[in-house]
């Protein structure tokens, strides 16, 4: 089957991701479009009130009450109000059980919210041009997006895909890609072009497990969060050591072994982040 | 999820997040407790256990070696090898252990393909010199491999279950 193919047969999109998909198309102008950033989120009145209730909570509300886009774009900076608008888009679909993965209901969400967090600190230590960095937070919100299409297919292949990797020892995506002729990756990948998202974002979902090796890159960057997220024990399903590393990655990034530990180290002190996201949906 | 058992109704359950430990014994709760904690990918999961005093101890390490950030040591000491250890065992004699009958159970330390960081593996080498410095042997394992697993150490008789998504629970 091809990416497409899949895509076809299911249904992934909660319907208020729209909104974020116009952020994340505007992240390449923001600043010159803050009207247009605005209006795009009050086109949609709960997406808005949901916003500014979270704006107010007690780990992003600390500095000043919020009550308007406007204010919310003001206080936490554009990038903080997307990475929001996009976790409460995309988190619907990656709050449900997913038995192709033998993930439990929030599993999935719980390991895309640390893949995130390590993404944009990764980033911090990396010669990732700023152009790309700033998506890092994003791309980790998203790199996952396509097992929740994959899930249905593998479920039904669930015996050759887990020997494939229980017995043979393959990596997941590569048993994926085996079996279904595609691979979570990639289908994730697709859909972000379907959404017609920056191709920084695209490729970083693309290639988070065969990132590109030309150059520095946002999918390297994204390769080397989700290993330490793995690592972290954050994806509890019974492939959740089934990824294989590329250590080439570290070297064009400029990112030293330690980094990766001090990533997690990180991840684990602003425990306050990760419950934050988790509990936006 | 756990074996049933009749009693399950009245067991005290205790989740031991990343980076930290509880020790109890079955006395002081009044109950049958379990000291339970989930998915520790590349972390250690140590568990000591008394089984004279019944006092049981879980800690769940990510790092092997605290000289990375001696400041976060300082705060949550839980979180390495080296620093965490000797905290686990002293909270154990503190509930009246004793060192000549504790038994040291060690799971996790599970590795990706390719594994680069070697972070499972030098947290169990960590574990095992602090361990032999101080004369005390490992019982009993489940460490390395491709998988994250969740344990369950019940403090009533020492049994240590360890789960995997999609296989059957073991015995330690």
């Amino acid at each position: 089957m091809t990416a497409d193919e899949i895509l076809d047969q299911i249904k992934v999109l909660p319907p208020n991701t729209q909104v974020a998909i116009k952020l994340m198309k505007l992240l390449r102008t923001e600043n010159q479009h803050n009207e247009e950033i605005v209006e795009t989120i009050q086109y949609e009145p709960s997406l808005t009130a949901r916003l500014l209730k979270v704006c107010n909570s007690a780990y992003w509300g600390r500095k000043a009450r919020i009550g308007t886009v406007d204010e919310a774009i003001l206080q936490l900076g554009y990038q903080e109000v997307l990475t929001i608008v996009t976790a409460m888009g995309i988190g619907e679909a990656l709050t449900t059980e997913n038995q192709g993965y033998g993930m439990g209901a929030r599993e999935l969400w719980l390991h895309t919210v640390v893949t995130a967090m390590a993404s944009q600190k990764l980033a911090e230590h990396s010669k990732l041009p700023e152009t790309e960095a700033k998506f890092a937070f994003t791309a980790g919100l998203l790199h996952d997006l396509g097992k929740t299409a994959v899930g249905d297919f593998l479920k039904k292949e669930l015996e050759a895909v887990r020997e494939l990797v229980q017995k043979d020892g393959y990596a997941m995506v590569e048993a994926e890609t085996m079996i279904l002729g595609t691979n979570h990756a990639e289908i994730g990948g697709r859909l972000l072009e379907r959404w017609k998202l920056p191709s920084d974002l695209v490729d970083a979902v693309s290639f988070h497990h065969k990132p590109q090796l030309d150059r520095a890159t946002l999918s390297a960057l994204v390769h080397l969060a989700n290993c330490s997220a793995h690592l972290m024990g954050s994806s509890y399903g019974w492939d959740s050591m089934a990824v294989r590393v590329e250590p080439k990655a570290f070297l064009l990034l400029g990112i030293q072994p330690e980094d990766v530990e001090r990533t997690m180290l990180y991840v684990h002190e602003d425990s306050e982040r990760i419950n934050a996201f988790i509990a936006l949906v | 999820m756990a074996a049933p058992s009749p009693d399950s109704s009245a067991r005290k359950r205790i989740i031991v997040g990343i980076a930290d430990m509880a020790v109890t014994n079955d006395i002081t709760v009044d109950l049958l407790a379990d000291l339970v904690t989930h998915s520790l990918g590349s972390c250690l999961g140590i568990t000591i256990y008394d089984p004279e005093t019944h006092v049981g101890g879980l800690l769940h390490v990510m790092l092997p070696d605290s000289a990375i950030d001696p400041e976060k040591a300082k705060r949550s000491p839980c979180v390495f090898v080296d620093t965490g250890v000797p905290l686990l065992f002293h909270k154990a004699y503190e509930l009246g252990a004793e060192k000549t009958r504790i038994v040291v159970k060690v799971v996790g330390g599970a590795r990706l393909l390719n594994d680069f960081f070697k972070i499972g593996q030098r947290n169990y080498e960590a574990l095992v010199t602090i361990l032999t410095r101080n004369g005390v042997k490992i019982t009993a394992e489940q460490v390395g491999g491709q998988v994250s697993r969740t344990i369950r150490l019940d403090v009533k008789t020492g049994s240590l279950f360890i789960r995997t998504p999609g296989l059957a629970e073991t015995t330690l």
